[in-house]
């Protein structure tokens, strides 16, 4: 899991282990059905304990009989699960509200086209969202939301982020047409904001010793769908920033304008319980000289795409642990500068990565909001 | 100029011979503004198009004179504030028909010899005086109530622009008018706003500026001492999602430089409204201008059509 090659499987076997063994000591999985979404479960799904052959060994702490009714044991709170012992776990958890640590294998292309196949990624980030009291708005705000490579080293980390859903009680361009009789169509535009400060990216075109800083992007946002909670969305962001790139080439910083940026990207949680996530993100930035006196730049555009998956497996201590896969990859024109290694003038790339997350501090999805 | 001031005379006895007495029906009840659809949500049906702030931009050619439109399109904009009276109180008896234009522009990027890059008014206001019994009332002893085939009123002009922005050498003149009053009579004498039919008879001051070949700003003060005759039709749906108007004028004038001569301007201008966007009209337009006088190279025509927009103000 470090790493190296053929790690994966053992990375697997590992984790299989281990949930063996948190089941044989007595957890309990929640019920799956094809009902709504009830995150409190019933008792009734403790029947299917793993190993109810074997009688679970009661905890020594228990000191009164289990509750055997069903009023008794739907008292568990919002997103916890009594089991028939009467132990409380968690089994909803937030994807929006957590703070997470994660290992991965991350094999990937530089731009330079050298395959290394060996590197491991370590990701971090803390998240926190939260909806307004109408249900109309959420915002999002991430801190540090990162990854660090090694073998070869590597650092892409964003500072801070903060974006806003919002769904419109009004629509946002009315129509009336005259043409017969006048008729209204109503067009709601869900317009929200995007903003990134300190954007941090280490060698972004294969270039040794350069770093790239993007000090600032803020973008309107507008959302093609979004769910009824507005926790999953597909965007369509578009916005200026600026970047600034310290590179081999001296002490002076140079400053790249960012114009536009746009981006169509999805987060899409799935499944009845809200335990896998799926993101996706195409973006495109067209860049623009940022200095008082136009200098050229040595490209105009670069092009990201990139999606991940990730599937919450298992918890320890109420801690959910998640399985993430993800690939990205990228085509930049702005590498034009002569640099060794570097045949062509636009470079390309990819990434894959296969891990585990553990999230800290993640609360259980909140209830549907009431209108 | 004799045939055009034949044709609103013709008119005028028309309408006199007819025995119309003055329109003495009160103002029909004007439609809803705001209907509903099946959902009960609210839109508006109605505009005033007296009533708003308006923005236009669009295409407009220009040809030097009269016989084609030979130039390219250019790109122009349109501004302009228009307010207008409120309808007459139940019960009236005399009534003023009000309707101001500020500050309305047409405005044309290619500023320079190659056409005009500024048309409209600072100030521009119609004022129909209706009568319910159609008389005009002469203050003698005893009063006279004079009957008339027609309602009277005045029309004011401040400042009229037309030309370049400022004049370059050996390019079209620069003309600021800074007066333009007439004496107007409405054969048309509706009640609803926005329309009317008139004749009238004005004068005018205006001032030319233009360099010629030497780059010497040349002065050319224009007087027409009320021998301005006009003819203008303007009308409007009563919904106000169709309106338009078309104004006649030729002007027997004094100048400074070329001393009397005779000058014509037509101006004409149709929207229509096929909708509305979060209940503000985008209308389509035509405006088309033709131009004559001895101060102009040669006749010109100008043709804009585009997209108009307003705010209404009511």
């Amino acid at each position: 899991m470090t790493g190296q090659p053929g790690t994966a499987g053992t990375g697997r076997t590992v984790v299989a282990a281990l949930a063996a063994v948190v089941m044989t000591a007595g957890t309990a999985r929640a019920q799956q059905s094809e009902a709504p979404p009830d995150l409190t479960l019933r008792a009734d799904g403790a029947a299917e304990v793993i190993g109810k052959t074997v009688a679970p060994p009661a905890p020594a702490e228990i000191l009164a009989p289990p509750p055997q009714d069903e009023a008794a044991a739907g008292d568990a709170p919002w997103g916890f699960y009594r089991d028939r012992q009467g132990r409380v776990m968690q089994v909803s958890f937030d994807f929006g509200r957590r703070l997470w640590l994660g290992v991965g294998y991350a094999p990937r292309r530089t731009p330079a086209g050298d395959t290394e196949i060996s590197p491991a990624a370590f990701d971090f980030g803390v998240t926190y969202d939260k909806l307004s009291g109408d249900g109309r708005t959420r915002e999002r705000y991430t801190v540090l939301d990162g990854q660090v490579r090694l073998h070869s080293f590597g650092l892409d980390v964003t500072g801070f982020r903060y974006d806003l859903s919002h769904r419109y009680q009004r629509p946002l361009l009315r129509i009336t047409t005259f043409v017969r009789e006048p008729a209204r169509h109503d067009l709601y535009l869900n317009i929200g904001l995007y903003a990134e400060t300190l954007h941090l990216e280490v060698a972004p075109r294969g270039i040794e010793g350069e770093q790239s800083l993007t000090l600032a992007t803020a973008q309107g946002t507008l959302d093609l769908w979004q769910s009824e909670d507005l926790r999953s969305y597909v965007r369509l962001r578009v916005g200026p920033g600026i970047e600034m790139r310290i590179g081999p080439w001296g002490d002076e910083a140079r400053y790249v304008g960012i114009l536009p940026q746009a981006t169509l990207e999805g987060n899409i949680i799935l499944g009845q319980r809200a335990m896998q996530r799926l993101n996706f993100r195409l973006r495109g930035d067209l860049l623009r000289s940022a200095t008082w006196h136009a200098e050229p730049l040595p490209g105009e555009w670069t092009a990201t795409v990139d999606a991940a998956y990730e599937a919450i497996l298992l918890a320890i201590n109420d801690q959910p642990v998640s399985l993430r896969l993800a690939a990205s990859a990228y085509l930049r024109d702005d590498a034009q500068q002569l640099v060794a290694g570097i045949p062509t003038s636009r470079v390309w790339g990819w990434t894959g990565t296969a891990g585990i997350r553990m999230a800290f501090f993640s609360p259980p999805v909140p209830r549907p909001f009431q209108r | 100029m004799a045939n055009a001031r034949a044709a609103p005379l013709g008119l005028l006895l028309l309408l006199a011979a007819t025995g119309r007495a003055a329109a003495d029906a009160d103002v029909a009840a004007a439609p809803p503004i705001w209907i509903e659809d099946a959902g009960g949500a609210p839109f508006r049906v109605r505009f005033d198009p007296g009533e708003r702030l308006i923005l236009a931009a669009g295409a407009e050619m220009l040809a030097g004179d009269l016989a084609g439109l030979a130039g390219a399109p250019g790109f122009a904009v349109e501004v302009g504030l228009l307010l207008r009276g409120e309808r007459p109180a139940p019960g009236w008896d005399v009534h003023w028909k009000r309707n101001h234009e500020l500050v309305r522009l047409r405005l044309h990027p290619a500023v320079g010899t190659r056409g005009a890059a500024i048309d409209g008014a600072l100030y521009r206001g119609i004022f129909l005086r209706q009568s319910r019994e159609g008389t005009l009332t002469l203050p003698l002893t005893p009063p006279v109530a004079l009957p008339l085939p027609f309602d009277i009123g005045v029309r004011v002009a401040v400042g009229h622009l037309h030309g370049a922005l400022w004049p370059e050498m050996g390019g079209p003149p620069v003309a600021a008018g800074l007066f333009h009053g007439e004496v107007l009579a409405d054969f048309w004498r509706s009640r609803e706003p926005g329309r009317w039919l008139t004749l009238g008879i004005g004068g005018s001051y205006e001032i030319g500026l233009q360099r010629d070949a030497a780059d010497v700003l040349r002065p050319d003060h224009r007087v027409s001492p009320m021998t301005t005759v006009a003819a203008a039709l303007h009308g409007e749906r009563a919904d106000g999602l169709a309106a338009g108007g078309v104004r006649a004028e030729a002007s027997h004038r004094w100048s400074s430089v070329r001393g009397w001569e005779r000058a014509y301007r037509i101006d004409a201008d149709f929207e229509v409204t096929p909708l509305a966007a979060n209940d503000r009209p985008l209308a389509l337009f035509a405006i088309v201008t033709a131009d004559t006088g001895a101060d102009l190279p040669r006749p010109e025509l100008r043709v804009m059509a585009g997209v108009r927009f307003s705010q209404p103000l009511r």
